[in-house]
């Protein structure tokens, strides 16, 4: 085993996060009944033209731009001609020779080890519909609800060199496209899917061995299992002095192991010729600037600012980037106020990172900004209010009973310091309860918390520990 | 009163002066359909009921005076527009039960103005012919003799249209489909500028030819139909949205005509042509002359290689816009296939006719690995060749005269069973669509007792004069006017 | 030579099922045609761009909205179906 090497290749097919479908205006969301989404544009119907989505356009340059790729100055659609039930036209509007996205790259991180996977190129493409193949019937059902689904196939070089490293490469990429927001990354529902080109080759050789495909793969876990499946399969192949078949599996999870489709195309002689239908997409220097001054840095790039300038650990830096709209709420709070983003980020954990995670609390509903979660954390550091009041504020502040500000007074702490009132409620409670303080004199230091308590009742909202030290130092001078 | 024979205009008065309405109007061309049609064959489906209904709502807006120049006129649709709930066959078995449920643009746009579409015309099997012998519905005849072809591929347009079965018709034209037909049955017919008039429901032959146009008696008719056809459609994304298309008013003096240069192509002449035609051409140049166009000779090189470079595009793209018709979504479905490649193949066997597998065919071998950059792609250098000299001419010339078809109309089956010599036939007319340029087919003579056709070949979106040319020269002569013997009866 | 095994892998791509005259007809009509094309061999292309298309323009595409009017009726069209799906014979993967 040792003197083989695994060369991989992932392509992934990422549907676009768009309302409509990429050539015409129907839905594109999951799970309605069967050709309920079908327009007439969808099914091909003679007659029909395709007309492009603009929003695919941005999600492409975005998703190029974040990869630092080189975005195409006139991009092209071209017909991929081949029959299937499911593809309506019985041609697929893709890309071939002019792609909106050229090259670019990730870096995966393992154990510590950086490593470059470069991405060959990114297109633009429509989704065909679904079969559904029934036995009992000998015949097969076709739903159209997904043709014309917007994809960006994202191609990598064949640089991937273990099964574990194609895992971390497709986390990469699925990172950044949910965090860009241009994919949900739902694989159950198939938003976000995974074919991968396997071969092998001896150490130290420079041809390529040949490789298979592997399709339907829609886990993780899965990938890094087939992957893994496939190379032991081929090596096994190869050391038997037997050669390997260029072909199409299927990767049967039940069993875990890959199995070959029946090659119902041979060689398909796709006969790509760009779609008369639709004209070339001019991109210009400006529309991609525009673009890219709206883009936040890639999680790569903010992780090491976070750590080299914030001084986040791993686990709060996890936190921000897990999402696009946390990022945004405490980047922020961190640029409003002066105290550490160490501080802000663990006040945010205890608080509305809570009320996210366990009550689906959306940010965007906007109940609290980040300038009032500024006024808050600021009260707390300056001991204005208590530190256990915080989910308290932040509760009240939900349910619209106040202004923060006004929330904050109410249940500001006094600084007991300062504070004639505090001092001479304590000497009048010292004064009214002379059994107590011989208590305390005599050793019963746990009657303390009495007088605190007794405090506390008739000046609400202050500070205990500052209240229990005043006591103590007042019940030594007697 | 003689209704047959009567221009847009003309008919457009009497229904506003009521006197005739405009379900008496619909009435009497159906009945001359009755009366004639089965002597040519131009219509696939006569949509009476329908047509009296929309008739008379289009005399309830008449009579509200809410109405438009073109409501209540009746108008005939070449079977490849798409016509909500009513028979679409593009002329082939594949559709012969296929009604859309959605309208083409060209069409809702009529139909939203009152016009009353009292049938779809005969064409060859989708789009592809230049004869009209291909259609799965038969022949259509040329209303000036019967034992001739009408032209194609909107042969049934322009055989309705020059028998008076409908003062005038929706053809589409990709590589002459509206200009030769109009040549040969004596009408004036117009191919829009490629992107002016929306392909939205179309039934696509090749998607970066073709064009929807009107076919009429004369240029006039021509005009005040492109102007209500013509526009940008969200619907179809090459339809033009950048230049700006003014009315078009027929107002050219003769003075302005002093101003407008003429070029007539050197190469068009050549002994390919018919003499006779060669002549009557010259002899309508003439009176152009005298009407005070300056006209020049021109060159217009490479023409020749128009043809298989026209065949080769148009086939391709064919091809692959064909691939849909195969019996799971709509049209035509063998019977009892035993498995999806059955379904496919015998589909495809019996749906289509021999012309189109023989295109779809050519098509997916010019596509094909290999063969793309031969075939294909030397075709698309062709075409830029030719598309340059057209536009280098206009810098010297603001329109370019030729002849629209190298014979008058020939003999049904003459042509059938040498293919080459029918596509050599489309010389003149297959430039003008690679280019994407606009043109029109007058009448302009007769020999052997068949029309002659002059193009006027104009820059892009120039039709406004174009048809003020000829709207110049029909006001001068009566060639338009004409109407076969046969039918020239109420 | 545009003979009968061209003819047969071209009706394949095109997915059109022909028997013997056919394909004896199609080769013939083919050659004819690729006759008249070889001689546009004679033109020198060698720095000319291929034109897609003609006049050329901008695409115009449009907002990201879904149709507030969509219709999915085109189903009633198909030859065979159940009025959720379409049918065909069952295809084997």
């Amino acid at each position: 085993m040792s003197d083989w090497e695994s060369v991989i290749g992932l392509e992934i097919h990422v549907q676009l996060l768009t309302k409509s479908k990429i050539f015409s205006a129907s839905s594109t969301s999951y799970g309605s009944n069967p050709n309920r989404q079908a327009s007439y544009i969808d099914l091909g119907m003679p007659g029909t033209l395709p007309i492009l989505n603009k929003s695919v356009i941005k999600k492409a340059v975005e998703f190029g731009l974040a990869i630092n790729a080189k975005i195409a100055k006139q991009s092209i659609f071209a017909r991929k001609n081949y029959f299937y039930p499911d593809l309506p036209k019985n041609y697929q509007i893709s890309q071939l020779d002019h792609p909106i996205v050229e090259g670019g790259f990730v870096s995966i991180s393992d154990k510590g080890n950086e490593k470059i996977i470069n991405i060959t190129r990114a297109h633009l493409e429509e989704d065909a519909g679904k079969s559904i193949h029934s036995n009992e019937n000998n015949c097969t059902y076709i739903d159209l609800n997904r043709a014309g689904t917007p994809l960006l196939e994202i191609v990598s070089e064949p640089e991937i060199s273990s099964a574990h490293e194609a895992v971390l490469y497709m986390k990469k990429i699925h990172k950044i496209v949910t965090f860009l927001k241009i994919c949900d990354g739902n694989m159950q529902e198939g938003s976000f899917r995974c074919d991968a080109n396997v071969s092998v080759r001896k150490k130290g050789e420079n041809r390529l061995g040949t490789r298979t495909e592997l399709k339907n793969i829609n886990s993780f876990r899965f990938v890094e299992k087939a992957i893994n499946y496939e190379i032991d399969r081929q090596i096994e192949i190869l050391e038997e002095g037997k050669e390997i078949i260029q072909e199409t599996r299927l990767y049967d999870e039940n069993k875990n192991i890959t199995k070959s489709m029946r090659t119902k195309e041979e060689a398909n002689d796709y006969r790509y010729f760009p779609d008369p239908d639709l004209l070339p997409i001019d991109i210009d220097e400006e529309y991609i600037q525009d673009i890219k001054r709206t883009l936040p840095d890639m999680p790569d790039v903010k992780m090491k600012f976070y750590k080299d300038e914030y001084k986040l650990n791993d686990e709060q830096i996890n936190i921000i980037l897990s999402s696009f709209d946390i990022m945004q709420f405490l980047e922020k709070v961190i640029s409003t106020t002066k105290i550490e983003p160490k501080k802000i980020v663990n006040y945010f954990i205890s608080s509305l990172y809570i009320k996210i995670n366990k009550e689906n609390y959306d940010l965007n509903d906007k109940n609290i900004e980040p300038q009032e979660f500024c006024h808050i954390i600021e009260a707390l550091e300056s001991n204005k209010i208590s530190k256990n009041n915080l989910k308290k504020i932040i509760d009240e502040l939900f349910l619209k009973k106040d202004s923060v500000d006004k929330i904050i007074d109410n249940l500001s702490v006094k600084n007991g310091n300062d504070d004639k009132f505090i001092d001479d409620l304590i000497e009048e409670i010292i004064i009214n309860n002379k059994k107590q303080v011989d208590d305390y004199k005599n050793g019963k230091t746990k009657i303390l918390g009495f007088f605190v308590g007794q405090v506390l009742k008739k000046a609400k909202n202050y500070d205990p520990s500052l209240i229990k030290e005043k006591i103590i130092k007042a019940l030594e001078d007697i | 009163m003689e209704i047959y024979k009567k221009s847009i205009t003309e008919l457009s008065d009497l229904l506003n002066k009521k006197t005739i309405s405009s379900v008496e109007m619909t009435n009497y061309f159906l009945e001359r359909i009755k009366t004639h049609d089965s002597k040519l064959n131009s219509f696939i489906t006569i949509n009476d009921k329908f047509a009296l209904k929309r008739a008379a709502e289009a005399d309830k807006k008449i009579s509200n005076n809410e109405h438009h120049l073109l409501t209540g006129i009746p108008i005939a649709h070449k079977d490849l527009f798409s016509t909500k709930n009513i028979l679409t066959t593009c002329g082939s078995k594949m559709l012969k039960n296929y009604k859309p449920p959605f309208d083409a643009t060209v069409v809702k746009k009529l139909d939203d103005i009152g016009m009353v579409n009292i049938g779809k015309t005969n064409m060859d099997e989708f789009a592809m012919g230049s004869s009209n012998e291909s259609s799965y519905f038969g022949v259509v005849k040329n209303p000036w003799n019967l034992d001739k072809v009408p032209g194609g591929s909107s042969g049934g347009s322009a055989a309705a249209v020059a028998a008076c079965l409908s003062p005038v018709a929706t053809g589409s034209d990709t590589g002459g489909s509206i200009r030769q037909p109009a040549s040969f049955c004596g009408l004036t017919g117009l191919k829009p500028t490629y992107s002016s008039v929306s392909r939205y429901g179309m039934i696509a032959y090749a998607s970066s030819l073709d064009q929807g146009g009107p076919i009429g008696k004369s240029a006039e008719d021509c005009a005040i139909l492109y102007n209500e056809i013509n526009g940008y459609d969200p619907n179809d994304s090459t339809s033009n949205h950048e230049q700006k298309i003014e009315k078009i008013k027929l107002n050219l003096t003769k003075e302005n005509a002093s101003k407008i240069r003429i070029g007539i192509p050197l190469e068009y002449f050549s002994k390919n042509l018919d003499q006779s035609i060669s002549d009557e051409i010259f002899k309508s140049i003439d009176v152009f002359k005298k009407l005070g166009f300056k006209i020049k000779e021109i060159s217009l090189p490479n023409h020749n290689f128009t043809i298989p470079a026209y065949y080769i595009i148009a086939s391709a793209e064919a091809s692959s816009n064909l691939s849909r018709y195969d019996g799971v979504k709509f049209g035509y479905r063998c019977k009892d296939p035993k498995n999806l490649e059955e379904l496919y193949f015998k589909t495809r066997k019996e749906g289509f006719g021999k012309e189109v597998k023989k295109r779809v065919m050519i098509g997916a071998y010019a596509l094909s690995s290999g063969y793309y950059d031969e075939y294909y792609i030397r075709a698309l250098k062709i075409r830029r060749i030719i598309r340059d000299s057209f536009l280098a001419a206009f810098k010297d010339v603001d329109f370019i005269f030729a002849p629209t078809s190298p014979t008058t109309a020939f003999n049904i089956g003459e042509k059938t069973s040498n293919a080459v010599d029918m596509y050599l036939s489309d010389i003149y007319t297959t430039p003008v669509n690679l280019a994407g340029l606009p043109a029109l087919s007058i009448p302009v003579g007769y020999s052997n007792n068949l029309p002659v056709g002059l193009q006027i070949i104009g820059n892009y979106f120039s039709e406004s004069g174009i048809l003020n040319i000829a709207h110049f020269y029909q006001k001068n002569t009566e060639w338009h006017l004409k109407v076969p013997k046969e039918f020239d009866n109420e | 030579m545009f003979d009968k095994n061209k003819v047969k892998d071209v009706a394949k791509l095109a997915m059109i099922e022909l028997n013997d005259d056919d394909i004896l007809f199609y080769s013939n009509e083919i050659e004819d045609f690729l006759k008249l094309v070889k001689e546009s061999e004679k033109i020198d292309l060698e720095n000319i761009k291929p034109l897609y298309h003609s006049p050329e323009m901008a695409l115009k595409a449009r907002t990201d909205e879904v149709d507030i009017d969509p219709k999915n009726d085109g189903i009633n069209s198909a030859p065979e179906h159940d009025g959720r799906h379409f049918i065909v014979p069952k295809v084997i993967d």
